[in-house]
């Protein structure tokens, strides 16, 4: 069998399996197992099991269920509640005040731990029923919130994040600190956006009727609240960027931290810390299976020397590096309709990576691009995770498609950053490379 | 065969509760490590390593009972609205590829983990301690899928009949 063959049986039997709605992990691993089989001999099975002794003790990977309990935790604490609060009462006068405050969380919580849907069920609760409740436009309120969430991607720390530096073997704290600029420049564009929309179209969110302000009294004593979230993302992000910890180590620290912000709110209950572990586990198994299928799978892919003969097809097709990239990226927001983050990250960094190298490309900034094609993923329909997370909080009469629609002009500023950041790659660079001259 | 099928879900739930705490003692290991690191400037050999040899079995112990509760990701555009024979075959389908993949693994793991046991096998660290019951769980955990798998077999074709 020529590799080609053994490719195209590959593919065909990833895309019909996995149309039967049967779970990715074992959709990945059954068919690379399979090919093992069918083109080598059995035996060669064996790499597929010492691969997944070695994920197993993955020191990086185990930052995730790390990053996933500090979220958790800090939803059910009700810290994310009091920041709501706090910024109510500072942006609840301005016109579209609400929906900017949402980004504002969004943003803060992706600090802290960046998992997309503790920050959309939060905003789904906290932020949607007050935005409907003052005639917020329905479109813009649940694009926000939707958009909002999915800073925590890109936004440090990140799983994603680690999972592509893993799998592309770059340092973690590299790839972190070139996507600090990137996320402030989306979470501002989508503000912009909001501050834009509004004075065009004051209708979209009205100001509140009732006149009289918040004293300043009682704005700046709500300030307390940020005090908590601030201590936490501190404790993370301060001893990754100040060299004192390791991903995994600072997110131990920030566990600690959301312990102690908790406990300072008279919320740490053993129920509560019981549901937070019951959280972690049931979306770190989902993750680290999925890893062990995909593992399997990238392995049996590389044995059929297709990346090689790829590679060599590029060369020889002679397109320019740009045509090339944007392919790729293409592929990437296409396989985002379909498919899981962490599947695709796994399946088709491998594959894209070398191609990036050979490009001369840099592989954080293409990291960085990849990151906001993650985010248009996550809010496109219908593998969205974020308007999965939505529907579970959705008030009633507001049908999914309304959601669609107001996801629509989000998915375009997301494309007009990523555009940004492809035609002025400095945008990314900079901030790495200032760390890495030190 | 209703209530073997009962048992089952039951033995994966109960070890879902009891791995779910180890999340807890993996962020005091590094913890602990981090602490020792620059307070009392010894850093530990063994925190951070006891740390991973439990993050496999955190993870593993896990996954049986999620092919129960639905929670592995899977791409459900075309089954949301199937029902019936189609329904039931692609439910078959699924079981089969987790089986295949859960069989696979433990064919290959389950001897490297009685060798590791029988030759007392170590990690050749610092701590150096012996890494067999971390490996061990690997074909456990695929065992316990192979049988969750069986249970949730019984349960479409036992929901079928109760049906009629």
């Amino acid at each position: 069998m020529s590799s080609t063959t053994i490719l195209a049986g590959m593919f065909i039997s990833l895309v019909a399996l996995m149309l039967t709605s049967a779970p990715l992990a074992f959709v990945l691993g059954a068919i690379a197992f399979l090919t093992t089989v069918s083109v080598w001999e059995p035996s060669a099975l064996i790499v597929g099991t010492l691969n997944t002794f070695k994920t197993m003790k993955s020191e990086a990977l185990m930052a995730i269920p790390l990053y996933v309990l500090m979220a958790s935790i800090l939803q059910k604490a009700g810290i994310i509640e009091a920041l709501y609060m706090a910024m109510e009462k500072w942006f609840g006068r301005l016109s579209g005040g609400l929906a900017i405050g949402t980004i504002v969380i969004c943003t803060i919580m992706a600090a802290m731990t960046g998992i997309v849907g503790a920050a959309v069920a939060a905003m789904g609760i906290l932020a949607l029923p007050s935005m409907l409740e003052r005639k917020y436009n329905v479109e813009l309120s649940v694009g926000t919130i939707c958009a909002g969430g999915t800073l925590g991607i890109l936004i440090p720390p990140s799983v994603v994040t680690i999972v592509y530096a893993i799998t592309a073997q770059i340092s973690i704290g590299k790839m972190f600190i070139a996507c600090i600029v990137p996320g402030i420049i989306l979470a501002t564009t989508y503000c912009i956006y909001i501050v834009i929309r509004v004075s065009l179209n004051p209708d979209l969110a009205p100001k509140p009727e009732t006149v009289g302000d918040v004293d300043l009294a009682e704005k700046l004593q709500s300030l307390t609240a940020l005090a908590l979230p601030f201590f936490v993302i501190f404790s993370v992000l301060g001893s990754i960027y100040m060299g004192l910890a390791t991903p995994t180590e600072a997110a131990a620290v920030g566990v600690f931290g959301t312990f102690l912000s908790a406990m300072f709110m008279g919320k740490l209950r053993p129920e509560l810390v019981s549901a937070a572990c019951g959280d972690t586990l049931r979306v770190t198994a989902m993750i680290m299976w999925i890893t062990i299928g995909a593992k399997a799978f990238i392995s049996a892919f590389n044995a059929t020397g297709a990346p090689d003969s790829m590679l060599l097809y590029i060369e020889t097709l002679n397109a320019s590096p740009l045509v090339v990239l944007m392919v790729m990226l293409l592929i990437l927001i296409f396989l985002g309709l379909f498919l899981d983050e962490i599947g695709i990250i796994l399946l088709c960094v491998p594959v894209f990576l070398p191609i990036v190298d050979t490009l001369g490309y840099d592989p954080l900034w293409f990291g960085v691009l990849f990151m906001i094609t993650a985010q248009m993923a996550y809010i496109t329909p219908p593998f969205g995770y974020t308007l999965f997370y939505l529907k579970a909080v959705l008030p009633e009469g507001i049908s999914i498609g309304r959601v669609y629609r107001g996801i629509m002009p989000f998915f375009a500023l997301q494309l007009l950053v990523l555009v940004l950041f492809i035609t002025l790659p400095e945008l990314v660079t900079w901030l790495p490379n200032q760390v890495r001259g030190n | 065969m209703h209530k073997l099928a009962l048992g089952i879900t039951a033995m994966n739930r109960f070890l879902f509760e009891a791995a779910k705490w180890l999340v807890l003692a993996i962020a005091a290991l590094m913890l602990y490590e981090v602490i020792s690191r620059y307070s009392f400037a010894s850093p530990t050999s063994w925190a951070p390593e006891l740390a991973t040899l439990l993050f496999g079995p955190f993870f593993l112990l896990g996954g049986p009972y999620l092919l129960h509760s639905g929670g592995h990701v899977s791409v459900d555009l075309l089954t949301d609205r199937l029902q019936g024979t189609t329904k039931k075959a692609f439910i078959v389908a699924e079981i089969i590829l987790a089986v295949a993949f859960g069989g696979i693994l433990f064919w290959f793991a389950y001897p490297l983990a009685v060798d590791s046991f029988n030759y007392r096998e170590t990690s050749f660290t610092s701590w150096n301690p012996q890494i067999w019951p971390s490996k061990a769980v690997l074909p456990l955990a695929m065992a316990l899928l192979i049988m969750q798998s069986f249970a949730e077999l019984v349960f479409v074709f036992l929901e079928e009949e109760a049906k009629r």
